[in-house]
């Protein structure tokens, strides 16, 4: 079953006094349960992809439908909702609120799903712990290492159970040892959970460590195979 | 929690913004008190002077301001006349030349008909009425009592010799029979003997060439007129007018006009004043909001891409708006109130500051709604922010 399809999705956007093709006719589906990476060279339009399926962005025309639903006719208010209860986002730099504790950024999305709060709070604490950052529960995120830090932000994108997982160079910020810890917490929830990820990235190892690569050029899916056929990974 | 956190991220910012809405309620607060003190005043006096008919001589110049006590059966005789008392009004404070804000302290004849048809009720705080009869009493209002230092029981001179007294000035000791309660309006500052003492303090107050020729025992310095239930008391004074030669009834409906007119203006000015200080504090709150929505663009992109609605955003930035209003409001309401204690402690029985608690609630109620307003602006701004945009913006 495919959590994401899109069908000659594009994106374009004026710059000046010409249009740029941001996403340009990409047909995909994504299976439940997969772990597919985004990759391609910056300008590629991986990014753009992402924010579409992300419903952060309206696309310039084509077809989005995310966990059985048709995302063209949803309202603003109903992206939302849909965003907060259906799907999960990891940054590069952990977009973590300063002015929270550990565990209130792990709870931000809670607030805006309408979830009961209590229940996400012994489900916050369990992830923390899953995570190893339990004990950094009431700590501010400018105390924390980048390592948990990232971890803080994954717990917070399971919070609300979503489908899916969106990721933006979730591993962009942290050194190598940090990365390959990162990368395996991921496939945990992947393979132990059934979350489905999607990862943007120029990370060759998170990547080879994916179910599927797809490699992105010009707006358009160049390559897509799982990554033992070294897709998008060439050097 | 989250919300102090955000308003005291920028603390020295926050603290000068609460500064702004702080000085604009104490003015709020300390203007209004005036104004309800005055109001207060005015709302007694308009009271006062609606319930009946003032009536005076119609001659000016010397003795214009006395008419005689036959005049009182005169009236008595008109249709709709209920009751008449003559009145004896006499400064208590002769050559006082002290600005006061209100009625100056006087002294005038007790009326025993203003219980039964007057509508400003007054009562006594300790003793009673003086008598009729029995003369050499008096009854002081509470600010007149509280600032000469008088119970009942005490014995005082009237009128109140002034500093610059004549050799020729005369005056009469009264023994306090009873304080009224505080009215915060006329009586207050009354002193209050029987219709014989007071005309006997007014023939002594005549140029000494009068005293002598004129017996002050058949005269008042006006009349005061009760009509019927359901009479109309303006056509009440023009029919007086019109069959009583040698007096001269008001309206009541004019004098109050003229006391509500008076309040409305001083109202409109210290309103005003105070409102124009909340403006700029208001907009001291609008440029801390949108240089925190400035800062924070990053936050309101992720918390919209974590499903916040326009409205949890909206709510986010004008709830701490709001705060910034309350803390004013709640400081500059204690300020304010600590002002109009100290002031009304420095001006002794006269105060000058009355502070209601209409007009606290108004005070905290205006900062409130004032932060909320100022807010909305940057709240909307930050509500209409695209999620992509604002996630990708630097800091």
């Amino acid at each position: 079953m495919n959590v994401i399809e899109s069908e000659n999705l594009t994106k374009h956007y004026r710059q000046g006094d010409h249009t740029v093709h941001a996403v340009d006719g990409v047909t995909l589906a994504i299976a439940k349960g997969e772990f597919v990476s985004l990759v391609g060279r910056s300008g590629s339009g991986k990014t753009t992809f992402l924010d579409c399926i992300g419903l952060l962005m309206r696309p310039t025309s084509g077809r989005l439908t995310i966990d059985g639903e048709d995302t063209g006719a949803m309202s603003d208010g109903r992206r939302a909702i849909f965003r907060s209860r259906k799907l999960g986002f990891v940054f590069q730099d952990f977009n973590l609120l300063d002015s929270l504790t550990a565990l209130e950024n792990v709870l931000l999305p809670v607030r805006y799903a309408g979830l009961d709060r209590k229940a996400a709070r012994g489900r916050a604490m369990e992830l923390l712990e899953e995570l190893e950052v339990a004990d950094r529960a009431e700590h501010r995120p400018n105390q924390l290492s980048g390592g948990e830090k990232q971890r803080l932000a994954i717990a917070r994108s399971l919070i609300n159970q979503p489908s899916i997982v969106l990721g933006d160079e979730p591993t962009g910020n942290l050194d190598s040892g940090t990365s390959n810890r990162l990368i395996a917490v991921l496939r945990r929830f992947n393979k132990e959970r059934g979350v489905t990820f999607v990862i943007v990235t120029h990370d060759k190892d998170l990547a080879s460590r994916t179910d599927r690569v797809v490699d992105l050029r010009d707006g358009k899916v160049i390559a897509d195979g799982p990554p033992a056929s070294k897709v998008g990974l060439a050097a | 929690m989250e919300m102090i956190r955000n308003l005291f991220r920028r603390k020295l910012r926050s603290i000068l913004t609460i500064s702004g809405i702080f000085m604009g309620i104490v003015a709020l607060t300390t203007m209004g008190a005036m104004a309800e003190h005055f109001n207060s005043l005015i709302g007694g006096g308009a009271a006062y002077y609606g319930d009946h008919v003032q009536v005076g001589s119609s001659f000016s110049g010397t003795l214009g301001g006395v008419i005689p006590l036959a005049k009182a059966d005169a009236v008595r005789q008109v249709a709709g006349v209920v009751a008449v008392t003559p009145t004896i009004f006499l400064l208590a404070k002769p050559g006082d030349g002290g600005i006061t804000f209100g009625p100056p302290a006087s002294i005038s004849n007790s009326d025993a008909a203003y219980a039964r048809y007057g509508t400003l009720k007054t009562t006594f705080a300790h003793g009673q009425d003086v008598s009729e009869t029995t003369n050499g009493g008096v009854v002081l209002g509470s600010t007149l009592a509280t600032e000469l230092k008088k119970a009942v029981g005490s014995s005082i001179d009237l009128p109140i010799r002034p500093a610059d007294a004549t050799a020729d000035f005369t005056n009469h000791s009264f023994k306090v029979v009873g304080v009224l309660n505080p009215t915060l309006t006329a009586p207050d500052t009354g002193a209050y003997v029987n219709l014989h003492d007071a005309q006997m303090l007014m023939g002594e107050g005549l140029p000494p060439t009068l005293r002598g020729n004129i017996d002050p025992y058949q005269l008042a310095t006006g009349l005061v007129v009760y009509g019927q239930p359901g009479t109309n008391l303006d056509t009440l004074a023009t029919r007086i007018n019109a069959e009583v030669p040698g007096v001269k009834a008001l309206k009541p409906s004019v004098t109050v006009a003229s006391f509500k007119a008076g309040g409305a203006i001083f109202t409109l000015i210290t309103t005003a004043a105070a409102l124009l200080a909340l403006v700029i504090g208001g907009l001291s709150v609008i440029n801390t909001m949108l240089m925190a929505v400035t800062e924070r663009v990053r936050e309101i992109g992720l918390k919209k891409a974590l499903g916040a609605r326009t409205g949890a955003i909206l709510r986010d930035f004008v709830s701490e708006s709001t705060l910034i209003g309350a803390i004013g409001g709640v400081l500059g309401l204690a300020a304010g109130a600590a002002v109009v204690v100290m002031a009304n402690a420095g001006a002794g029985a006269s105060p000058l500051f009355q502070l209601t608690p209409r007009l606290a609630l108004l005070s905290l109620g205006f900062a409130v709604l004032l932060g909320a307003v100022a807010g909305l602006l940057p709240a909307w701004r930050a509500a209409r922010l695209d999620p992509v945009i604002a996630l990708h913006a630097g800091g």
